[in-house]
């Protein structure tokens, strides 16, 4: 009997070992398939095409970022290719998935640079992915372009260098919180404002750029702070705790997942204010989970929707012809217009990193999707979306993500 | 501070509480037989929320009805729980047992990692949306809103427990676990094996963990990491009630969960420290739980 036990806990160790040996295995064919798919949609070419980087998470918890911004750069590397390319040269993408783990994404990037020879990179969706790969593409004087990546730091990480490779097309922090705090004070001229708030790193953050700049630019403080565990399973006391407060909005900093059990919270409770959030509410995950309770009074940060402009229309048509789907439009918007940058700065100047770098920080007559504008970035300035072009949405009645009136 | 609001953490406690209670169960029936338990019960109950979801979507998907879907989703449960339970003590437990050794501890998180990793392959790191068979009905009450599926929990809840007193301490099979629990060795020579016994434990085990997922699926966002968490309080519960009282298990359930939504009155931040502060703070005071035995050691 005691023979017999030992074998089948071998037994089971084995086949665990196996299965655990699996997964990375199919991430990778995973990954050679679609940097094999995205080589192929180019035409047939005399020249070598040259390498573009895309590092960020197709699995893990900002797996559906990484899924976003790989379609928008995808279509972007499309069109260059069939507009010819940088003198006949196409595009290649090549992508790895960072799996939202640090580590991992050191590694891919290095891997990137070393042996693949990108010319630019389009970067990660975790700010701690981020921070972590930075140094190598700035010491390797590879220009990166974050689609996602929120973390205030990113870019300013190397602002004393010579050269910042550092940009981003993704509305960072402070400028979210700038964003929501100018609709609610300047704009609607409310007075008790509450905040909800995760207390690992998102949430955390978060809180710090809300009280600091209440108290800098408004002289105000939030009226109640109800913080909680992410893994925290029912958010209808942090409910209650506002509704008792009578707050006259409440604003939530946290990520999708628990964006999903406050809406939950909210309507087994009932709240008296609406919720103003960041755009990771805004994160399809949530409509996903908890489908038309996002509806009513529930508004977050955007820097796209499909409906913004005629451009962005025409772009949210290219999307579902080409994938039959938008699967997280502001993510591919971002991701399209990171990846556009990176291209158009080519045609311009050619497939040197250092010239690309350059032409990206001095573009005057950029032609983006997202709101970006046509001189999105300065010397000083990395990033391409201050308080002017990120607005309020919130979903409509066919559950699209929309302008906010 | 309203009495509506206090009624109100008052039932949710009553609701979470009892949830906890029903995987503190676990660790009671296993340590009474065989002095082990499962430090990965709580992983336990979140293979069986998921595998309860799975099945209950793809039942209602095909075009079931809720309740058959519900049915069939515990049904399947109750069965692949019971089977790794078995699997666990038979892995995990019986192995190790011989050699009077504390490596069950050790083995028992092993396992619990294995089926971590497992659940995350097949359902991914995401959490996941675990639709109750009473939809988001809200019964109102004028002053507050329950949700059907709390109330649903609550009464299992009180249903499993009686189910589980009577098995126990009236049916012949209950009063054996109980004599294996006692004296082992007597147990023994009366004709009951305890080898037997010990596998039904753990196989009863996980069923209450599996049981506890499905039910508790509806109330959080279910994903491979909620077991971590649940495991911990059914612990804290299993000790404060005394791991060796069923009573004392299923009353320190509810006190803990009481208590950390009443905590939740005066700061949400503070939750969970605070509830595991007055854990520590009735350890100090009553080292065998609330209701445990008080035993003298002889030397």
């Amino acid at each position: 009997m005691k023979k017999s036990s030992a074998i089948i806990l071998v037994a089971f160790m084995v086949l665990f070992t196996i299965l655990a040996g699996c997964s990375p295995k199919v991430e990778e064919t995973k990954t050679n398939t679609n940097t094999a798919a995205s080589s192929d949609s180019g035409d047939s070419s005399s020249k070598e095409p040259f390498n573009i980087g895309l590092a960020i998470s197709m699995s893990g918890g900002t797996a559906l970022f990484g899924e976003g911004v790989k379609r928008g750069v995808d279509l972007a590397v499309k069109e260059f290719n069939d507009a010819g390319g940088y003198e006949g040269q196409n595009a290649n993408l090549v992508l790895y998935d960072d799996e939202a783990k640090p580590e991992k994404s050191v590694e891919i990037v290095q891997k990137l640079i070393s042996q693949d020879n990108i010319v630019a990179l389009v970067g990660p969706a975790n700010s701690g992915n981020a921070m972590a790969h930075i140094q190598f593409t700035q010491e390797a004087k590879i220009p990166e372009v974050v689609p996602v990546a929120t973390g205030t730091q990113i870019t300013q990480e190397f602002k004393d260098a010579d050269k910042n490779y550092i940009f981003r097309v993704a509305p960072l922090d402070g400028v979210q919180v700038s964003a929501i705090l100018k609709e609610l004070i300047d704009k609607q001229g409310l007075t008790k404002l509450g905040v909800i708030h995760d207390t690992e790193g998102y949430g955390q953050g978060g809180r710090e750029d809300i009280v600091k700049q209440m108290k800098e630019n408004y002289n105000m403080e939030p009226t109640v702070i109800s913080a909680f565990d992410p893994k925290e399973l029912n958010l209808e006391p942090s409910i209650r705790e506002m509704n008792n407060a009578g707050v006259e909005a409440v604003i939530f900093y946290g990520l999708a997942p628990q964006s999903a059990k406050l809406l939950e919270a909210r309507f087994n409770e009932g709240l008296d204010a609406p919720i103003y959030a960041t755009w990771a509410t805004g994160d399809p995950t949530v409509l996903n989970l908890v489908g038309d309770l996002v509806k009513g009074d529930l508004f977050f940060v955007q820097s796209f929707t499909i409906d913004q402009n005629d451009v962005a229309k025409k772009f949210h048509e290219k999307v579902m012809d080409t994938y039959g789907e938008d699967v997280f439009p502001i993510a591919t918007a971002q991701g399209y217009d990171s990846a556009k940058l990176i291209l158009d700065a080519i045609t311009k100047v050619g497939l040197d990193s250092e010239k690309i770098r350059d032409q990206i920080e001095s573009f005057t007559d950029f032609e983006g999707v997202t709101a970006i504008k046509s001189e999105p970035f300065t010397k000083d300035n990395h990033e391409a979306f201050g308080i002017d072009e990120v607005f309020i949405a919130t979903y409509n009645d066919d559950l699209q993500i929309v302008a906010a009136e | 501070m309203e009495l509506t609001d206090i009624l109100k953490a008052l039932i949710n406690g009553l609701v979470y509480g009892s949830v906890y209670a029903i995987i503190a169960q676990g660790y009671y029936i296993t340590f009474i037989t065989t002095k082990t338990l499962n430090f990965g019960q709580g992983d336990f109950v979140m293979l069986g929320s998921l595998i309860g979801l799975s099945t209950f979507i793809t039942i209602t998907a095909t075009g079931g009805s809720v309740w058959i879907a519900f049915i069939a989703s515990l049904l399947l449960v109750i069965v692949i729980l019971g089977i790794c339970g078995w699997g666990l003590e038979q892995v995990a437990i019986r192995p190790l047992k011989s050699w009077h050794s504390i490596g069950w501890i050790l083995s028992t998180v092993a396992v619990s990692m294995i089926v971590r990793n497992v659940a995350m392959l097949i359902w991914g790191r995401d959490v996941l949306m675990a639709p109750s068979p009473f939809g988001r009905a809200i019964l109102d009450l004028g002053i507050m809103k329950i949700r059907y599926h709390d109330i649903f929990v609550l009464v299992s809840a009180v249903v499993i427990m009686l189910l589980l007193y009577v098995f126990l301490k009236k049916s012949l099979f209950g009063k054996a676990l109980e004599a294996v629990a006692f004296n082992r060795d007597a147990a023994s020579l009366m004709g009951i094996n305890p080898r037997l016994m010990a596998s039904i434990a753990f196989i009863i085990a996980g069923i209450l963990a599996g049981v506890g997922g499905v039910l508790v699926g509806p109330m959080v966002h279910p994903g491979a990491f909620i077991g971590l968490f649940l495991g911990l309080k059914a612990f804290a519960v299993a000790i404060i009630g005394g791991i060796e009282n069923p009573r004392g298990i299923f009353i320190g359930g509810l006190l803990l969960g009481v208590l950390e939504n009443l905590f939740t009155l005066y700061s949400t931040s503070m939750k969970e420290a605070a509830a595991f502060f007055l854990i520590l703070v009735i350890l100090a005071v009553l080292p065998q739980g609330l209701f445990g035995k008080r035993v003298k050691e002889k030397f």
